[in-house]
């Protein structure tokens, strides 16, 4: 595959536009350009696009998704650009933020042997239950100030953020525009994920994750080669 | 306080046929109430045990062997004890066993059980009773033999798996009976439920489609080709059976279309307009159960593919989302940094990409918000109903228009002669609406209604129009509403006071050979 005929290269190109600026292809919607992806040489193109931007194409049986490669910046937020979007003073917050989401993914994704769908749909009042008996056992834990001292930030700060917060406040009108309860924080961190496609939020406390949401954490995350990548992460602290 | 009454009141038509509804229950409650007190094997689950020996009783009367006796039902207890407890029971036990299950049953094997139970839709505390196995035969001192009532075999076939799968062809049957039988006001009742039946059809494909995108790997090939074909088998047996009732409606209504215009009852032009509109509900529902055929069928490829994606995606593995990331940082107390890294692959930050282009000043302004593309949906639907509605405004009109026509030349006939024939009033037609009178049966409806409505007195048009909302269904004919046209577009015929149309001895008969009584038509001015 060294020549690639222009027609090829404009499609392929149209294709990474078009989901780079809609950040998803459907089969229903766009047809024609959601089956130029099955053509070899097309899909060939697109991933030299995808190895030289930085992102990863996702695919569904009627969908094509994009994910940013793990620390894009061009593509993805930094701790800043997250802060500012969702409104939080300082990382410990924003870490508070991500608890959320890897409780949300742990409580839709975290199958038996494999990461299938297990429910369809969560809880705000389960999810904060579960976050909080988490957090209770970092709490529960002997005191290790070495290593707060050595990283300035740690687990605890954010447990001890997480649990000093009361759980519900019922005179807050507006829980995704308010931080003091960790509802609240669970609200802001929803307000986010619905703008990104991710989830859905019904009767004001029903959590659904979408297709987009599926697709990505059931087909990025448990390739082989990704879950040592992520894992390494956490060893290499 | 009204509100309230209509409320309950629409809400307890769910209790209707109550009775019937805890008859189809009552042998379940009874089967579970009773198999449970058996205390001698703690570690056997008596419902399940209790139950296969209904469906074992039920095998010896299905494949013609001699009906079974006690011993039989020992012997079987004993083969299942020893397969799924490894529970060794002496011959003895086995027949304590069994006999203890024939009581819980059947009382000594075939007394009529009563289930009380409080029927709420008439407030009354009620019974009904139960007899699940009765003795087929016996000799005293010499073993009984043990067959399934009726009811219990109807308890049997209501827990089969497959019941489910021919809901929709069960429901079929029924509404070709009643279609049969001429019950169309019951059919239309029928369609409704299947129309129920095949959007549930179509949510269960949708969630096992979903479920395959979801838990692939999870899902064993060949259990899912053989649900394949199950389900296509099925869907084929219903789509034949859609095109069967369709024949029968579709002969139904040439039936009654072949009736001689004079013999037409009002009966028959209410079952014309319930075809009408059975057809048409059952078209819809037709219509969905097709696309479920098309679009949804196609479990397999759907399988095929997506495992083709997960191929292509690399190997996968399981990644414990809980035990090996958030419990390691939760165990050793770590920075969270590595959070953002691991989470940063599910957003993707669009913002960043914009860069303003000067010239943009100068470009008129385009709004375009969410708001604005939900209104244009919106009325894209609002603008297709209205189209829809429009069309049918416009049918409506054409045949108003030649009802009319039809209506005008009889009120003429009255006004100007007093006493006259229809064929006189047909003579009125332009050539053209004649011929199409002579094979019109709006035309013979027409007359049928005048003649059957007997003497007509305007003077209670005006009263009637009051009352009376327009119907707007393209079947139904509303002489008042066309009266009332035809005297605004010729007023000198108000002063008509009362019309009525009698049969006479003569006919006329068209060119095409059909045949229409010549009525006498009175005008009284």
């Amino acid at each position: 595959m060294e020549n690639f005929s222009p027609d090829s290269v404009r499609k392929a190109f149209s294709l990474f536009m078009n989901l780079i600026e809609k950040s998803k292809i459907s089969k229903k919607d766009e047809p024609e350009l959601f089956m130029s992806y099955e053509d070899p040489e097309i899909s060939y193109i697109m991933r030299i696009f995808e190895e030289e931007s930085g992102i990863m194409v996702l695919h569904s049986s009627d969908t094509l998704y994009y994910t940013p490669r793990t620390d894009n910046r061009f593509f993805g937020f930094t701790n800043e650009e997250l802060r500012d979007k969702m409104g939080f003073a300082n990382n410990t917050e924003l870490y508070l933020s991500y608890i959320i989401i890897l409780s949300i993914i742990i409580k839709f994704f975290n199958g038996e042997n494999y990461n299938n769908k297990i429910r369809t749909m969560l809880n705000v009042e389960e999810l904060e239950a579960y976050i909080t008996s988490k957090l209770q056992a970092v709490e529960a834990m002997e005191n290790n100030e070495e290593i707060d001292e050595a990283l300035n930030f740690n687990f605890r700060s954010i447990s001890k953020l997480w649990l000093d917060m009361p759980a519900y406040d019922e005179k807050i009108k507006n829980f995704s525009q308010s931080k003091g309860t960790r509802i609240s924080y669970i609200y802001r961190t929803i307000k986010f994920l619905q703008e990104q496609g991710l989830v859905n939020l019904d009767n004001d406390s029903e959590i659904y994750t979408t297709d987009k949401m599926d697709t990505l954490v059931i087909s990025y995350y448990p390739e082989s080669t990704r879950k040592r990548e992520i894992l390494s992460f956490i060893e290499r602290i | 306080m009204y509100q309230r009454n209509d409320f309950e009141g629409t809400a307890l038509d769910c209790l209707k046929d109550f009775r019937q509804r805890m008859s189809n229950l009552a042998p379940f409650i009874h089967l579970a109430r009773k198999l449970t007190g058996f205390q001698k094997y703690g570690e056997v689950d008596m419902i399940s045990v209790g139950f296969s020996v209904l469906l074992f009783v039920l095998e010896n009367m299905l494949i013609g062997r001699e009906e079974c006796s006690i011993d039989n039902i020992a012997d079987f207890l004993q083969l299942l004890l020893k397969r799924s407890y490894d529970i060794n029971m002496t011959q003895e036990e086995s027949r304590e066993m069994a006999f203890y299950i024939r009581d819980s049953i059947a009382g000594s094997g075939g007394e009529v059980v009563d289930f009380k139970f409080r029927n709420l839709e008439t407030n009354k505390d009620e019974s009904i009773s139960i007899k699940l196995i009765d003795t087929s035969y016996y000799e005293i001192k010499k073993s009984a033999r043990y067959k399934l009532t009726d009811q219990g075999m109807e308890l049997l076939f209501k827990t089969r798996e497959i019941y489910s799968e021919f809901r929709i062809n069960i429901t079929q049957l029924y509404l070709k009976q009643q279609i049969e039988k001429g019950v169309f006001s019951g059919a239309l009742q029928t369609v409704n439920e299947l129309n129920l039946q095949v959007r549930q059809l179509r949510e269960k494909l949708e969630s096992l489609l979903l479920n395959i995108r979801q838990n692939v790997l999870g899902i064993d090939f060949e259990d899912l080709k053989q649900l394949f074909s199950r389900i296509k088998e099925q869907f084929e047996i219903e789509r034949r059976e859609f095109g069967n009732i369709k024949r029968i409606l579709k002969e139904h209504r040439e039936n009654i279309e072949k009736i001689n215009y004079f013999e037409l009852e009002e009966d028959e032009l209410r079952k014309l307009e319930q075809i009408n509109v059975l057809t048409e509900k059952l078209n819809i529902t037709t219509a969905e159960h097709d696309r479920l055929f098309n679009e949804k069928l196609d479990i397999v490829g759907e399988y095929l593919k997506t495992i083709e994606i997960r191929l292509r995606q690399g190997v996968s593995e399981f990644i414990d989302f809980e035990k090996s990331i958030f419990d390691v940082f939760i165990s050793i107390n770590l920075n969270p940094e590595p959070l953002k890294s691991i989470l940063s692959p599910l957003f993707t930050n669009n913002a960043s990409l914009k860069v303003f282009n000067l010239f943009k000043a100068l470009e008129p302004q385009r709004i375009k918000s969410e708001a604005l593309e939900d209104d244009r949906e919106s009325i894209d639907i609002e603008l297709a109903m209205e189209m829809k509605e429009k069309e049918e405004r416009e049918e409506r009109e054409r045949r108003d228009k030649k009802v009319m026509a039809y209506l005008e030349a009889i009120l003429l006939e009255a006004y100007y002669e007093g006493e006259s024939h229809l064929s006189q009033a047909l003579a009125r037609l332009d050539e053209n609406l004649y011929n199409t009178a002579s094979f019109d049966f709006d035309f013979y409806s027409l007359v049928v209604i005048l003649h059957q409505n007997k003497l007509i007195d305007f003077k209670d048009l005006e009263d009637i129009l009051s009352r009376m909302v327009r119907d707007t269904s393209t079947y139904n004919i509303n002489i008042y509403y066309l009266f009332e046209r035809i005297f605004d577009k010729k007023p000198e015929l108000r002063a008509l006071k009362t019309l009525l149309l009698i049969s006479g001895d003569k006919k006329i008969s068209f060119e095409n050979g059909n045949e229409i009584t010549d009525f006498i038509i009175k005008g009284e001015k």
